[in-house]
């Protein structure tokens, strides 16, 4: 079962939507402390990250995260704005939805994200057998 | 690394040659080496998948011949290439077809060039690490020094030198541009990823570490990391001591 950490620090995150998740099979933690959340994934690794938060602290947890991990990141913006987009997708997102957006929409991008990690990960593994 | 302009090859599926002209204008800000084929049919653009076998794809789903989903469920048999979809329709089932049939990202018409790079980098990176890195980067020697980019292994006289992956990236930097002066901001930028809480320490730290398990210490090396005092480091090989051998010929070397 994939974890999915959701940090959502204004609690905006609808309970539908997560219902919606633990419905097609995803394990859901929500975190609505940034720091809690940091902590937490740099001890329980998690196979993916919803980050609900483009504030200027938002964006640091992005770069924060990548600083140490390769987890995918999708998140979830306030506004529907282009260069804040562009910006969480330099600091290391993976994907940018913004509200108003649909449950299947979202989880059609973490399926697609999900996809491209795995076989990122095993074409490291055959990397390190090659070396 | 993305600020390296590595080379991309691009393959644009749509109908109208005048998306396949924006990308390009937006791919030459970031991406100077990179090439565009664009195909106006789908059979034309699957057949250049094939033969070409681009970097990414970016397709239109209505397509005159083929319908885009037919295309990207056939490009899936053979290729594992990233695709996104550029399309007009902004409804979600197309979106969640186009996905689930194997797409990266699905962006819809028109586009922001800014945030369609940025997509572009995002999706790259994810694939990429991998690739990147392995490819044609050569191997340089320096005397008894040798740096092995493609197995991100260091040599001395033959021995490996275990460095901690800090100190990797910062002779990496270093060597990368020598002769070039790496200023102690560019470092902090491509190393410590813009870290201002930064010791100045920490650098100084990592160079002498480097120094000493390559050897710089002492006076028969034909190489040295100079420090050019408050402002950074650079690597300098002296005269007739480097050449730059390809993978093959550094494979030979080791053995």
């Amino acid at each position: 079962m994939v974890s999915i950490l959701v940090m959502n620090p204004e609690g905006r995150f609808i309970n539908k939507v997560r219902e919606y998740l633990k419905k097609s099979g995803f394990d859901v933690i929500n975190v609505e402390d940034r720091l809690v959340g940091l902590r937490y994934l740099s001890r329980i690794p998690s196979q993916f990250v919803v980050l609900v938060d483009d504030s200027l602290a938002g964006r640091q947890a992005c770069s924060q995260i990548r600083y140490f991990s390769n987890v995918p990141i999708i998140t979830i913006c306030s506004v529907n704005s282009d260069d804040v987009r562009a910006i969480m997708l330099d600091l290391g997102a993976d994907t940018c939805l913004s509200y108003p957006f649909s449950t299947v929409e979202l989880a059609a991008r973490i399926h697609a994200v999900l996809r491209r990690y795995r076989q990122q990960r095993s074409s490291y593994t055959v990397n390190n057998l090659w070396a | 690394m993305s600020d390296a302009s590595p080379k991309i090859k691009l393959l644009v599926i749509d109908k109208d040659p005048k998306t396949a002209e924006r990308i390009a204008i937006s791919f030459k800000v970031c991406y100077a080496n990179c090439t565009l084929i664009s195909a106006e049919e789908g059979e034309r653009g699957l057949a250049l998948a094939e033969i070409e076998s681009p970097n990414m794809i970016i397709m239109d789903i209505s397509l005159t011949d083929r319908h885009g989903f037919d295309v990207i469920r056939d490009i899936r048999l053979f290729s594992e290439v990233p695709i996104i979809v550029l399309s007009e329709e902004q409804d979600e089932l197309y979106m969640v077809k186009a996905l689930s049939l194997g797409a990266d990202d699905y962006v819809i018409k028109p586009f922001n060039p800014f945030v369609f790079v940025a997509t572009v980098r995002a999706i790259l990176r994810r694939v990429s690490v991998y690739h990147y890195e392995q490819e044609d980067l050569p191997c340089l020697v320096a005397g008894n020094l040798t740096v092995d980019f493609c197995n991100r292994q260091v040599l001395r006289d033959g021995n490996p030198v275990h460095l901690t992956p800090t100190e990797y990236r910062v002779l990496y930097q270093l060597v990368r541009n020598a002769p070039k002066l790496m200023t102690i901001e560019a470092l902090k930028r491509h190393v410590w990823n813009y870290n201002n809480h930064l010791n100045p320490c920490t650098i100084r730290k990592s160079v002498a570490e480097i120094r000493h398990k390559i050897g710089d210490d002492n006076n028969n090396c034909n190489w040295h990391i100079v420090n050019e005092r408050g402002r950074g480091y650079r690597f300098v090989v002296s005269r007739g001591a480097d050449k730059m051998v390809d993978e093959v010929g550094a494979k030979n070397l080791d053995v």
